[in-house]
């Protein structure tokens, strides 16, 4: 089966995620989490790896879920000391849970797997800000080269000596390090803004490959339609 | 004939190095340069002098018999003279090969069918055939030469300039550029330290040293050599 072009995957997203995270019924939540798991299955995205990014992103809402069945009001479950916990914030927690990984999952799914440049191109065909695409894109097509750079300064310090470690000498070495980065980094961003206006850059960036629009991509929009719609039914009934 | 491009009189210097003081220099169309010279001579400030990415502090720049001094200016001027960078990370700045051979032509506003059919032809006047859909940064670093070079071409250029093109290729494709240099190329001006490319490549060499241009001298060579063999 040929992947959905990449711009209705983003749009997908786009609009699972907004529909999802306003959902005010626990139908729509868990209609939504089941049919991320089937994504997940669909696209065969299982791995060890998802299961490590979605636990990752999970540890910033622990403390949310944490918290909220303590500091929701409603009816009292159990008391901690000063602490009740209620019902209405378990269930709360249990909701934004649920939402979140919903969402993330789906996300993943759809859009990890792509090449991230694949990704900033569809994005610029999806006529988002310019300027924003292309910082997107500078990030992606030169971080590679920083680490390597900076991977280079560090075993070039460690050559002559250097070793990593919590002391003031060890300190004063990372300073130096990132102070190079910075201005290595720096110095390529002119480079590379030269080289643009010597090919005649004057604000606008071209694009050459343009996605083609293949027969599967009708049954992905068509599907995917018909989900969003029973979505939407289901989450503002 | 009248010169392509004309620098007169000109002066430029960084902050406590100054490095040209009535600097007279003019690039021919068909004339096949080479510049050599001490590091940090000036050599590649002198191509950016030439293309507007540094302004002279005085004297003045012809380009076809107009002065150019503002920005704008140079927009012609950098359409029909091309810079090869020495870095040419810097120069590949596009996700696949197709599409930084394509952001020049595509910038100058020609049509997609123009724009293929120079692609196509650079891509097999440099042996490139079927790169199309490489990423740039998976590149070795002589196919990275090679592709910068042709990112310059497909402009087009009525002139090159190269600075220091043969550092990171192999004997293969140190060959290749000759090649290219000597057949296809028309009219270029290349900074090297290699006195043997430049002699293949150039009609003329040019030695830069403290601010002066003059006739490289096979006799300076011999000095130059001599000067080593001293330490050996």
């Amino acid at each position: 089966m040929a992947s959905p072009d990449p711009r209705l995957k983003i749009l997908f997203c786009f609009c699972y995620a907004i529909l999802v995270a306003t959902a005010k019924s626990w139908e729509a939540v868990l209609w939504a989490l089941v049919s991320s798991l089937f994504f997940a299955f669909l696209f065969r995205a299982w791995s060890f790896k998802l299961l490590k990014r979605l636990l990752l992103a999970d540890f910033f809402l622990f403390f949310v879920v944490l918290t909220l069945p303590f500091t929701t009001p409603g009816e009292s479950l159990a008391r901690f000391g000063p602490l009740s916990l209620s019902r209405e914030g378990l269930l709360l927690a249990a909701f934004i849970f649920c939402k979140s990984n919903a969402i993330l999952l789906t996300t993943y799914v759809f859009l990890a797997q792509n090449n991230a440049f694949e990704l900033a191109h569809a994005l610029h065909h999806l006529r988002l800000p310019s300027g924003l695409v292309q910082l997107l894109f500078f990030t992606l097509r030169y971080l590679e080269l920083l680490q390597r750079e900076f991977r280079r300064l560090l075993e070039a310090a460690k050559l002559r000596g250097f070793v990593p470690r919590t002391a003031l000498r060890s300190y004063r070495g990372w300073a130096y390090l990132f102070a190079s980065l910075f201005l290595r980094s720096y110095d390529r961003s002119k480079r590379v803004y030269e080289a643009m206006l010597l090919r005649g850059y004057r604000g606008y960036f071209p694009v050459w490959h343009h996605f083609s629009w293949a027969r599967s991509d009708l049954f992905w929009l068509l599907g995917g339609g018909i989900y969003l719609v029973s979505m939407a039914i289901l989450a503002y009934r | 004939m009248k010169p392509l491009l004309e620098l007169k009189d000109l002066s430029f210097g960084y902050p406590g190095r100054p490095l040209f003081e009535g600097l007279n220099f003019s690039l021919q169309e068909g004339a096949r340069i080479g510049l050599i010279g001490p590091n940090g001579a000036g050599k590649s400030t002198l191509l950016r002098l030439m293309l507007g990415l540094e302004r002279p502090h005085g004297g003045k720049i012809y380009f076809r018999g107009q002065e150019v001094k503002k920005e704008s200016d140079f927009y012609p001027v950098r359409r029909e003279i091309g810079l090869l960078f020495q870095d040419p990370e810097d120069q590949l700045f596009c996700p696949t090969v197709e599409e930084d051979l394509a952001f020049g032509p595509l910038n100058l506003g020609l049509s997609r069918q123009e724009v293929a059919r120079r692609v196509a032809e650079v891509l097999q006047m440099l042996g490139l055939e079927g790169f199309e859909k490489r990423l740039t940064y998976r590149l070795s670093g002589g196919e990275k030469r090679l592709v910068a070079l042709g990112a310059v071409l497909t402009m087009e250029p009525r002139f090159l300039l190269l600075d220091e093109p043969t550092g990171d290729l192999d004997w293969k494709n140190f060959q290749k550029l000759v090649s290219l240099l000597q057949h296809k190329i028309p009219s270029y001006l290349v900074i090297s330290h290699d006195f043997e490319f430049l002699e293949l490549v150039c009609e003329e060499i040019l030695w830069l040293e403290e601010g002066r241009l003059e006739p490289f001298r096979r006799d300076r060579r011999q000095s130059l050599y001599a000067g080593v063999r001293r330490f050996l």
